[in-house]
């Protein structure tokens, strides 16, 4: 069974978290018809960073975690 | 002199002044616990409640009951905390002496845990002793530890699951361990996860740091032992809920869904930052570290998971007490990577980022990467000095912690006279941590005479469960808990304003005015202010019916 997980499956991981949040934050403000503020923009800049890590730690490939 | 010896005596400075800082703290923090235990009333608002919570069991009965129904009074915490006081309350009567002692001893074990964690890892004796006591240092540390509360002893449980699961070595290990002694640990792990949650709700996050770990180094038993640890939690959960006809659910669960105040989180953020940011970074660097370099430990991953408690500290009616777990994962990180710096005990796996870092140290000078190395060693343990030096807070009088005051030019910024505290105050922070005077004492004994005794045949309606207890009067209502259902909708206050209109309540004793609107309203339309008397830099209201009922209700 999955004995190994790796660095770039946490990366993969991690992309995808920052992905779901920026989509939700900004279904958010769609939906509530509210516009980005300040806490949004934090919400959107966090999970950028998150992406940004998660694709950093791709290439770090089949090492595990 | 050589510039190795230079540097050796520069560490060993730098680290004897961060540890006569931390110890510093470490007495102050002994005095405070000193004058606590003596000190017979609430100290910090729902002390008294923790307490009542603790007799009750001591009964034989639950504290978690309908709030509509008279005494109107409820818990929303688990029960483990108050069952481990029950002997004392069986030998001592209700008294706070005990549970301050309980939550006092819970940082120590924790603060021993830590340090015992990172001497496993590094061998660095001095590091380890730093970063137990810059637990105890912390300005959030000192508030809660010695209160009756249940807060830091699920830290406490939180901390020697992960420490406990991090001492399990799974295969391919380089570092061999009885597969007995593997089990062992983790049941011990898995004892204290199950405790720290049925301590505090607030645990699940570090159950999910727990089982991610587990999950992660193996996967077969992190789902058999997740189920077991599921079944027999949620058996538990079941039981008491049954016994209590569902009052557990509403008090421990519907009652903690609370308003989220961005401004508060944000300025606790910022606080804890600008009080902890020194061993902060160690620890980010260090997990920064472990992310890219090496494998992840279960500290890094509990860490990740003490942030969402940490965030949570923006619910209304929490605070700063939510970076209690931060700061213990945050002190073990600090320490593992001081303590690599010194011992150079640091493992890099072969990739990108390696290798990069090692093509730049070829291009360094040697001399150059010789005093970089030693600049990082005397830096990093620097940064347990000027976290010593963020945290500062002081009572300033007395022979002693007066004389330090005065040598240090601190004044008081607090809004008791004779306390200095560097975290000054934000939404949520607990306006706490002077030494209770004598005057406090005899003020809280005067808001005692107040309430009268029980031979007048009328309850009180206190905000604070201590005056009635020292009145020998029942404990009605738990303020906070019929607010936050009252909020949420799922109380109905119709029974207790019928009773405060009728006056049946021989005195009403306000520090926050904290009972829901309509409560409030009734109690000003049939009670009036009395007396107003200062106890802990708070004012407590005292309010008699407005006719006295002696004359109609005997």
């Amino acid at each position: 069974m999955f004995t190994n997980f790796t660095k770039r499956q946490l990366g993969l991981i991690f992309v995808a978290t920052g992905a779901l949040g920026v989509i939700g934050v900004a279904l958010y403000s769609v939906l509530r018809h509210h516009p980005i503020g300040a806490y949004q923009a934090a919400a959107i800049a966090g999970s950028v960073l998150i992406s940004v890590i998660g694709a950093t730690l791709i290439p770090l490939g089949s090492q595990p975690l | 002199m050589s510039e190795k010896r230079i540097v050796g005596v520069m560490l060993k400075v730098t680290l004897a002044v961060a540890l006569i800082l931390m110890i510093g703290h470490l007495l102050v923090y002994v005095t405070y616990t000193a004058r606590l235990v003596q000190f017979p009333f609430d100290y910090d608002q729902g002390e008294g409640f923790e307490l009542n919570d603790t007799v009750l069991l001591s009964q034989g009965q639950w504290p978690y009951r309908d709030n509509a129904v008279y005494p109107f009074y409820a818990s929303n915490y688990p029960p483990l905390f108050h069952v481990l006081l029950v002997p004392f309350v069986w030998l001592f009567g209700a008294q706070y002496w005990y549970g301050r002692l309980a939550g006092f001893i819970a940082t120590l074990i924790t603060a021993a845990a830590i340090g015992y964690a990172v001497q496993r890892e590094t061998r660095q004796r001095a590091i380890a002793l730093l970063a137990g006591l810059a637990y105890l240092a912390s300005n959030y540390i000192y508030h809660i530890g010695p209160l009756f509360r249940q807060h830091i002893t699920m830290v406490m449980f939180e901390t020697l699951a992960i420490v406990a699961l991090s001492g399990v070595r799974f295969l391919p290990s380089p570092i061999p361990t009885k597969k007995g002694n593997a089990n062992r640990a983790l049941w011990f792990g898995l004892i204290c996860l199950l405790a720290a949650g049925y301590t505090k709700q607030l645990a699940i996050t570090t159950v999910g740091a727990f089982f991610a770990y587990l999950f992660i180094r193996s996967p077969r038993r992190a789902i058999v032992y997740g189920i077991g640890f599921g079944v027999v939690a949620g058996a538990i959960f079941l039981a008491i809920n049954v016994s209590t006809g569902g009052q557990w659910w509403t008090n421990i669960i519907t009652a903690n869904v609370n308003q989220y105040i961005i401004g508060q989180a944000i300025g606790l953020a910022r606080q804890f930052f600008g009080l902890h940011g020194a061993l902060f970074v160690l620890a980010c660097l260090y997990a920064l570290y472990e992310l890219y370099l090496a494998r992840l430990s279960a500290y890094v991953i509990w860490f990740g998971f003490a942030m969402i408690s940490a965030a949570l500290s923006g619910k209304w009616g929490a605070g700063d007490s939510y970076f209690a777990t931060l700061i213990a994962a945050m002190c073990i990180l600090a320490g593992l990577f001081a303590g690599n710096v010194l011992s150079g005990r640091w493992s890099f796996a072969d990739n990108y980022l390696s290798r990069f870092g090692r093509r730049v140290l070829l291009r360094l000078q040697p001399q150059f990467k010789m005093w970089a190395g030693s600049l990082l060693k005397v830096g990093t343990a620097a940064a347990f000095i000027l976290y010593g030096l963020a945290v500062i807070h002081l009572p300033l009088s007395g022979p002693i912690f007066g004389t330090i005051a005065q040598a240090l030019h601190l004044q008081s910024n607090t809004k008791f006279a004779d306390f200095y505290d560097a975290a000054g105050w934000t939404q949520g922070y607990a306006t706490i941590g002077q030494l209770p005077s004598d005057a406090d004492s005899a003020n809280g004994w005067q808001i005692v005479a107040a309430i009268g005794s029980p031979a007048d045949g009328r309850p009180a309606l206190s905000e604070e469960a201590a005056f009635s207890f020292r009145a020998g009067k029942p404990i009605v209502t738990n303020p906070t808990q019929l607010l936050n259902l009252y909020l949420n909708g799922h109380y109905d206050p119709a029974t207790l304003i019928a009773m405060i209109q009728a006056q049946r309540f021989s005195v009403v004793i306000f520090r926050a005015r904290f009972y829901p609107q309509p409560v409030l309203e009734a109690i000003d339309a049939n009670y009036q202010l009395v007396a107003t008397i200062p106890m802990n830099g708070y004012s407590y209201q005292v309010l008699k019916p407005r006719q006295s009922l002696d004359n109609v209700a005997h």
